[in-house]
């Protein structure tokens, strides 16, 4: 169990500075929409929206249109492993909800992909979840699942829904959202790799302080 | 409602060379809108942070995000310098920052008009803006899934509602307007 403490510990510690988690989100974004063929328009990042609750110093933040709606992808290529098969997504859409509370902290955040497959007429869903987690009248706290392992903090699931049996529940390990928006980006177009190998060999072979 | 990011972004686009000013309610959120403007300006802007007027004022080809440590000086001073600007004229805007009931606005309202003049209409509180109707939204909520934020947190907390996209807007929507 000891591992399993510690890294729900960790994941705890990432709910810290949530505003600034926002900005980091709002980076991943901005990033993306100033590269060449960009899924995103270059100014995509201020559709991440705020909402301020002055009464109990909440905060949403949400990507949407200017309906409230999730945003399409424009020009998504195809899903594709290098070298492999190549799978076409359609309506691809990115969901992402962040609540802050106010002591700055993040109360929950959800991002998720969904597409649907030309070649099976299926679906697709990547998601990552840190939910909420605040210690309530309930004897477990409104933690979900049974325990640490099997329902970490910070999550995520890949499958044709996020309902869909078997309902695997993946841990993530406590890198900031940003980091987890670059993964579940990245899983879709693999071009958005943030840390391509021979970067990371460049880093490796550099001093210990520069890497 | 208007909508805050937009319009912090449309403040700064608005007049390429010109002063915006963010209203901030305080010194942890002051450092917030900072981080989130450098989010949101393009790379090419090369925004930097500076407390000095002489700096952002050098940088004519950079967006300053001038954030003083005395608001009313600041503002006296870019008072003094606005000729400055002028020549070479000045293609990315100075972003001032200053604390919404701070000496810097009251040095804006007695000392220095022009400045405001200076950033006609280019001051934004994004913080106010997203401010919401707690008493609308909560009916609206009510209206549209029949409970209340704190009902529908109770079936969404024990996992008995579907895990749907929907599903997971209307959490957020919920957990934002939840009593404490």
């Amino acid at each position: 169990m000891k591992e399993w403490l510690g890294l729900y510990r960790q994941h705890g510690e990432l709910r810290v500075d949530g505003r600034s988690a926002v900005s980091e989100i709002r980076q991943v974004l901005k990033h993306i929409g100033e590269s060449r063929g960009s899924i995103f328009a270059p100014h995509i990042a201020s559709r991440l929206q705020q909402l301020n609750n002055k009464r109990n110093g909440n905060q949403e933040f949400r990507f949407a249109d200017e309906h409230g709606e999730p945003l399409l992808l424009k020009n998504h290529p195809d899903w594709h492993e290098t070298g492999h098969r190549r799978i076409h997504l359609d309506e691809v859409r990115l969901h992402i909800y962040v609540v802050v509370n106010r002591r700055d902290n993040i109360q929950e955040v959800n991002l998720m992909v969904e597409g649907k497959r030309r070649d099976t007429e299926g679906t697709l869903a990547i998601a990552v979840h840190l939910p909420d987690d605040q210690i309530t009248e309930k004897a477990d706290g409104d933690r979900q699942g049974i325990g640490a392992c099997g329902h970490a903090a910070f999550h995520c699931h890949v499958g044709p829904t996020l309902d869909a049996l078997p309902k695997l529940r993946v841990p993530l390990p406590p890198i900031r959202p940003a980091r987890a928006l670059e993964w579940m980006l990245s899983q879709v177009v693999p071009a958005y790799e943030p840390a391509l190998w021979r970067d990371v060999k460049a880093a490796l072979k550099a001093p210990l302080t520069s890497a | 409602m208007r909508e805050a990011t937009e319009a912090l972004v449309g403040a700064i686009e608005r007049d390429r060379g010109g002063l915006v000013i963010i209203a901030c309610p305080d010194l942890r959120l002051r450092e917030a809108l900072v981080e989130e403007i450098e989010s949101l300006v393009p790379t090419a802007a090369q925004a930097f942070r500076t407390h000095d007027v002489t700096d952002a004022i050098r940088a004519y080809d950079r967006m300053a995000l001038l954030i003083p440590t005395n608001e009313r000086e600041v503002v006296l001073d870019l008072d003094g310098c606005r000729d400055q600007t002028l020549e070479p004229a000045r293609t990315q805007p100075i972003v001032l920052f200053l604390l919404r009931d701070g000496d810097g606005f009251t040095a804006l309202a007695t000392e220095a008009p022009s400045i405001r003049s200076w950033a006609s209409g280019n001051d934004v509180d994004p913080e106010r803006l997203a401010e919401i109707d707690v008493d609308h939204e909560r009916a609206t909520f009510n209206n549209s899934t029949g409970m209340t934020p704190e009902q529908w947190l109770v079936a969404w907390r024990d996992e008995s509602t579907a895990r749907t996209d929907a599903n997971y807007a209307l959490a957020a929507r919920a957990m934002l307007l939840e009593l404490k």
